[in-house]
């Protein structure tokens, strides 16, 4: 098949999807909006009030951060187990496969189209959309569709491979929850060459706080910032783009097994 | 200039399934099998469970790496696997899944969104075609991937059991389009059931395989010859 008939294919397995999980649910399509907001409500709750925590505007900066998070981390669990999920399909047509990974990221960032949309509309009704630069916001959500797709197909090798590596996704997402700056400011951090690793090897440090940069503090995006998510998102698709074209014939029968 | 479609050649499958940290089980599925099926053919795969049959045309489909050996289809040729239980998404409707197999076999959204008319027709699942898949009966599901199957113009129809569960009628139907097949030449199937009275009905050729080995190859008469025999003498 050629790349376009793999991107329609893609673009309508994701719709395909989407309404099918919309239709199992009585709230149906508002849950894509209502996850996110509970999910920013329960830890605004716990960090504001509990902990005691969280300054300033702390429920537009904690918005701002786990919005674009929760995006990355539905879309890169979804991917991780969709080759073993769509077995039964591979084994009737020799189908590329990143394809499956593809349509599980797909499905959620359509979903996060809607999502961005709510926040936007809460950041106007805020006043903070006054100067926002649109095309760097943009750039932010291509950089961080890019190295979700990286982390996507090469998780759903890793699984494929290793069925035990899913547990161990689920704690790197917690890890990365905790770790990138969803709930605080990477910025404050006194040590300076600790900030610079966190930026370096931490891509979703960068991406959030290169949301916040546009969409909260209005001041310049330096594109540098997006470095580490961009190379690392190179990276991880020309990697996993070769094991599926070399190691095709291994995956399968890994799966099968 | 040859009409042969299809050849494999010495193949052979292994598998292998980890069943502990340390330890394996390993399954000789197929052992060095060789055959070619011309154009136009209808051609039988006959034999017990386990034999080899449903792996043989995972390898055809091209789903299966074989462990040694070769298959080698007619440039431009495309194969379909139709097998119970396999290639549905059972959360989407009938009539997406028809779209969705048909674009797997090259249709643009359009060609495959005209399709399902055809499909829903055939297929006799009426409203039925509008519902998830996984409402539906086995007989329902063999309706719903024969008739998109037969549809989503493939030149290698690969067909593992398909048609044995559901009504008589449609059994009865679902053989008649393929005779059709043998009549027009267009269309290579390789067809694989339990029912041998089936397979003697709509094959020309066929194959008997036995614990992943060829027993017997030739003339659909031949081989049933044997294949019947063989039962007999057993029971």
């Amino acid at each position: 098949m050629s790349l376009k008939k793999d991107l329609s294919l893609i673009h309508v397995m994701s719709i395909m999807k989407l309404k099918s999980q919309s239709s199992k649910l009585i709230l149906s399509y508002l849950w894509w909006v209502l996850e996110p907001i509970f999910h920013v409500l329960t830890f605004y709750v716990v960090f504001k009030y509990l902990l005691g925590r969280g300054e300033g505007d702390f429920f537009t900066f904690l918005m701002v951060g786990q919005i674009p998070f929760l995006w990355f981390q539905k879309g890169v669990v979804a991917a991780s187990t969709s080759l073993g999920q769509n077995l039964s399909l591979m084994m009737t047509k020799p189908i590329p496969k990143y394809i499956f990974p593809t349509v599980d990221i797909q499905e959620v960032t359509y979903k996060q189209f809607f999502v961005f949309f709510v926040l936007l509309c809460f950041l106007s009704i805020n006043g903070s959309l006054v100067g926002t630069n649109w095309f760097d916001f943009i750039v932010i959500i291509a950089v961080q569709y890019l190295f979700m797709l990286g982390i996507g197909w090469l998780f759903s090798i890793c699984v494929a491979y290793t069925p035990d590596f899913s547990m161990i996704i689920q704690v790197l997402m917690m890890g990365l929850m905790f770790g990138s700056g969803v709930f605080w400011d990477v910025n404050a951090l006194e040590n300076e060459s600790l900030k610079e690793i966190v930026f370096t090897f931490n891509p979703m440090v960068s991406i959030l706080d290169a949301y916040r940069v546009v969409l909260m503090h209005k001041t310049e995006l330096d594109y540098a910032l997006l470095l580490p998510a961009i190379v690392f998102g190179l990276m991880f698709c020309i990697l996993s783009l070769g094991m599926f074209k070399f190691c095709n014939a291994s995956l399968t029968k890994r799966l099968m097994a | 200039m040859s009409d042969i479609v299809l050849t494999c050649e010495g193949v052979s499958l292994t598998y292998k399934s980890r069943n502990g940290l340390f330890s394996s089980f390993t399954h000789k599925a197929l052992s060095d099998v060789s055959f070619s099926i011309n154009k136009g053919e209808v051609f039988g795969i006959l034999g017990g469970n386990g034999s080899g049959k449903s792996s043989l045309l995972g390898i055809i489909a091209g789903v299966i790496p074989a462990t040694t050996g070769t298959v080698i289809i007619a440039p431009d040729k495309q194969t379909s696997l139709l097998s119970l239980g396999l290639g549905f998404n059972n959360s989407l409707s009938g009539r997406d899944n028809t779209i969705l197999s048909a674009m797997l076999n090259g249709f643009s959204q359009k060609e495959a969104k005209d399709l399902t008319y055809k499909v829903k027709e055939f297929s006799e699942l009426a409203d039925f075609y509008e519902q998830p898949v996984r409402t539906y009966s086995s007989g329902m599901r063999s309706k719903l991937g024969f008739a998109t199957a037969l549809y989503t113009d493939v030149d290698i129809l690969l067909i593992d059991e398909v048609l044995s569960v559901g009504d008589q009628l449609f059994k009865n139907k679902a053989e008649e389009a393929l005779l059709k097949i043998i009549n027009n030449n267009d269309k290579t199937v390789i067809f694989v059931s339990h029912s041998a009275q089936q397979v003697k009905r709509i094959c020309q050729q066929a194959m008997w395989l036995d614990k992943g080995k060829i027993k017997v190859i030739g003339d659909i008469t031949d081989v049933m010859n044997c294949y019947q025999t063989n039962f007999k003498n057993i029971g």
